[in-house]
């Protein structure tokens, strides 16, 4: 086993488009990394120059404490997994497994050995002897995983590993990938799109945008202290409500918004970390399940609002209520009990205690 | 139920069924397929099984099975079968290898890739009767540029390419090759595009060198492709009577050079023998039959590999 660090890693291709920059991870051996954005984000590059599929521009790339810039894939001692599979369509599924081994020159008993183990893990021994066209998604990505684990390489690469997956497959996959981690105790890296997934599955997350790494904590770290509005947009379903605005003061602190017709009171502590007296433009943000129709917060806040419910997605457990405040959407987690028709006007009051404050033009936490 | 459209609507009566409009509909095409076909198909069968030749050209009648006996009886008809299948497989090999090495070329990023690929169809959209005349002149033994290379570059002595067995046979093959590449460089192409590259990254990690790529996922991936591109190829190659006619001129130097068509084809329209020939062009129709069976069958060709 090993870890993985990334330092001032770039990749620039041939056209001049900058896919990664400078990026630094430090995956400490054992750990279960997550790179996560949108497309195009760079973080399929950034593993896949980890695999030595990509060329590193610049930077350093090591496994365990070996330069490995410069390294074939095979010598790198990696496994990955592909989103399609990347089964060998003329083989089986035992030969998909033992391909690998096989070219490594592994005795044949101890090829058995470790296929019809790791096809036990996965349950999938029934189907050794299929090829993978005759096999359901699901299937042939446990298949897929089968072919790294036997290898019992220093480090496992996932890419999107589910996104080919239905719905409810996804879900039952990705406990089976945590699980597997807990198991094998590898390295592994795991690039998704997902956010759930990335919540759901990673000891810690990076969040990348535009070849760039944002952020990067454990879950409940980029959940609670976004470093920027894009990362406290991109973490969290739905998303963050952001407000463009002011924040003034006259007898308490307040925040006025700029399109919408929204006045309300925020902790007056928070006065000293916000531009009050240079009157600039701030977001404010403000997580669905701070947006109440009770008051949860105790403390003297004046911060409710009237808004008309246009639309509500019951979840079964919650509802999503999705208000309209002059240009603004806004979107409220409430609970099932409360079940408005849409076009009902309810009282909804702001837990500003709980609102992140960025920087307009930067777009940094300010507070 | 109604047929979506109005003209189909007015088959739908109840004196037709509804399979009744796309048989009528069929009728224009079975018709021809008749005429272009079967009917001469069947003309053929019969005629094998006939006297028919200049002498009873009218008054031909049903001989039996004679015609195929004088086919077998001849030592010159498994001397031709042996030259056809010389002739079919040399072919075959070289339309592969270098039909597949192009493709393997052409499908890396290669500067001019597409300018390259043009000029090495070219040899397939050039009719054949040009290329085989052009080729005859380049064998010709005095001014023939082959020749000319031979002897200014090569400093050896010209090859006497149409006046010997060997040599002419050995053009006749030469010229067919250069024809007969392109169609299996398209289709190799094809193939190759279809492979995911993914299969490759994971065959890098894997560990798989170049060589070992080549052989576990480029060729296993290739064959459902190259199987029935190369099934066609020996059933061309097998019948392709322009080529051994035009090159060697007729089976020349004294009947030496052919293979079995064009052998029918002498047979047929130099020595009029309409029944011989009948009857040889049937065992050829066999042979290509039992091979295309057999091979398909063995080959799996038919299975998609995804």
């Amino acid at each position: 086993m090993a870890g993985v660090r990334l330092s001032g890693v770039t990749k620039i291709y041939d056209g001049g488009v900058i896919a990664a920059k400078d990026v630094s991870i430090d995956v400490e051996d054992r750990e279960f990394v997550v790179l996560v954005g949108p497309s195009g984000c760079g973080k399929t590059t950034v593993l896949r120059m980890i695999a030595g599929l990509e060329e590193i521009t610049s930077g350093e790339l090591y496994i365990g404490d070996q330069l490995m810039n410069d390294v074939p894939p095979k010598d790198r001692d990696i496994a990955m997994v592909f989103q399609n599979y990347a089964l060998y369509p003329h083989m089986s599924v035992h030969d998909n497994m033992a391909f690998g081994l096989k070219l490594r020159n592994y005795p044949k008993l101890e090829i058995e050995e470790r296929v019809t183990e790791a096809a036990d893990i996965l349950g999938i021994r029934d189907y050794l002897s299929r090829k993978p066209k005759a096999l359901s998604g699901g299937q042939r990505q446990r298949v897929a995983l089968g072919r790294a684990i036997v290898r019992k390489p220093k480090v496992f690469l996932f890419d999107e590993p589910l996104s080919n997956l239905d719905a409810k497959m996804r879900v039952q996959m990705r406990a089976e990938i945590s699980k597997l981690h807990k198991r094998l105790d590898a390295t592994m890296i795991y690039v998704t799109h997902d956010q759930v997934e990335a919540m759901t599955m990673g000891d810690r997350i990076v969040v990348m945008k535009d070849g760039v790494v944002q952020q990067t904590g454990n879950p409940l770290e980029l959940y609670n202290n976004p470093r920027n509005k894009f990362v406290a947009g991109f973490i969290g379903t739905p998303a963050m409500n952001f407000f463009e605005g002011r924040v003034k003061k006259e007898e308490r602190l307040y925040f006025e918004g700029k399109e919408s017709d929204l006045k309300i009171e925020i902790p007056a502590e928070l006065e000293g970390k916000l531009p009050v007296a240079e009157g600039k433009d701030v977001y404010m943000g403000l997580r669905p399940e701070h947006i109440q129709p009770q008051e949860e917060r105790k403390g003297n806040l004046r911060s409710s609002c009237n808004l008309k419910v246009e639309i509500s997605e019951p979840m079964g457990n919650e509802v999503f209520l999705y208000f309209q405040s002059g240009l603004n959407p806004i979107v409220a987690r409430v609970p099932s009990a409360i079940n408005p028709r849409p076009g009902s006007e309810l009282k909804m009051y702001f837990d500003t205690a709980h609102a992140h404050f960025f920087d307009k033009d930067k777009e940094y936490a300010i507070a | 139920m109604k047929p979506p459209s109005a003209l189909a609507g007015k088959f739908d009566s109840e004196r037709f069924s509804p399979n009744t409009f796309a048989y009528i509909l069929m009728i224009p095409a079975a018709i021809v397929m008749f005429g272009v076909v079967v009917y001469p198909f069947m003309y053929n069968v019969v005629l094998s099984f006939s006297n028919m030749s200049l002498r009873h050209f009218k008054d031909w009648h049903l001989i039996g099975m004679r015609q195929y006996a004088e086919v077998f009886k001849g030592k010159i008809f498994y001397i031709v079968l042996l030259k056809t299948l010389v002739w079919t497989f040399v072919n075959i090999f070289f339309h592969v290898t270098i039909g597949v090495s192009l493709a393997l070329i052409l499908n890396r990023k290669i500067f001019g890739r597409a300018a390259v690929r043009t000029l090495l169809i070219l040899p397939w959209a050039i009719p054949q009767v040009i290329v085989a005349l052009t080729w005859r002149s380049m064998f010709n033994y005095e001014y023939g540029s082959i020749n000319l290379f031979i002897a200014h570059f090569l400093n050896m002595s010209p090859v006497e390419w149409l006046g010997k067995p060997l040599e002419a046979f050995s053009a006749c093959i030469i010229t067919n090759v250069w024809l007969g590449f392109p169609f299996m460089m398209t289709i190799a192409l094809g193939g190759l595009q279809s492979i995911p590259q993914e299969l490759y990254e994971a065959a890098d990690i894997d560990g798989a060198s170049g060589w070992r790529k080549f052989w576990s996922v480029t060729v296993p991936l290739l064959k459902p492709v190259m199987i029935p591109a190369i099934t066609l190829g020996i059933i061309w190659t097998f019948n392709n009577v322009n080529i051994i006619w035009l090159v060697s001129n007729g089976g020349e130097p004294s009947d030496q050079t052919h293979i079995l068509v064009s052998y029918v084809y002498k047979a047929a329209f130099n020595l009029y023998r309409y029944g011989y020939a009948a009857a040889l062009s049937m065992v050829i129709f066999a042979i290509l039959l039992t091979f295309s069976l057999v091979f398909l069958k063995r080959t799996r060709a038919s299975e998609t590999a995804y």
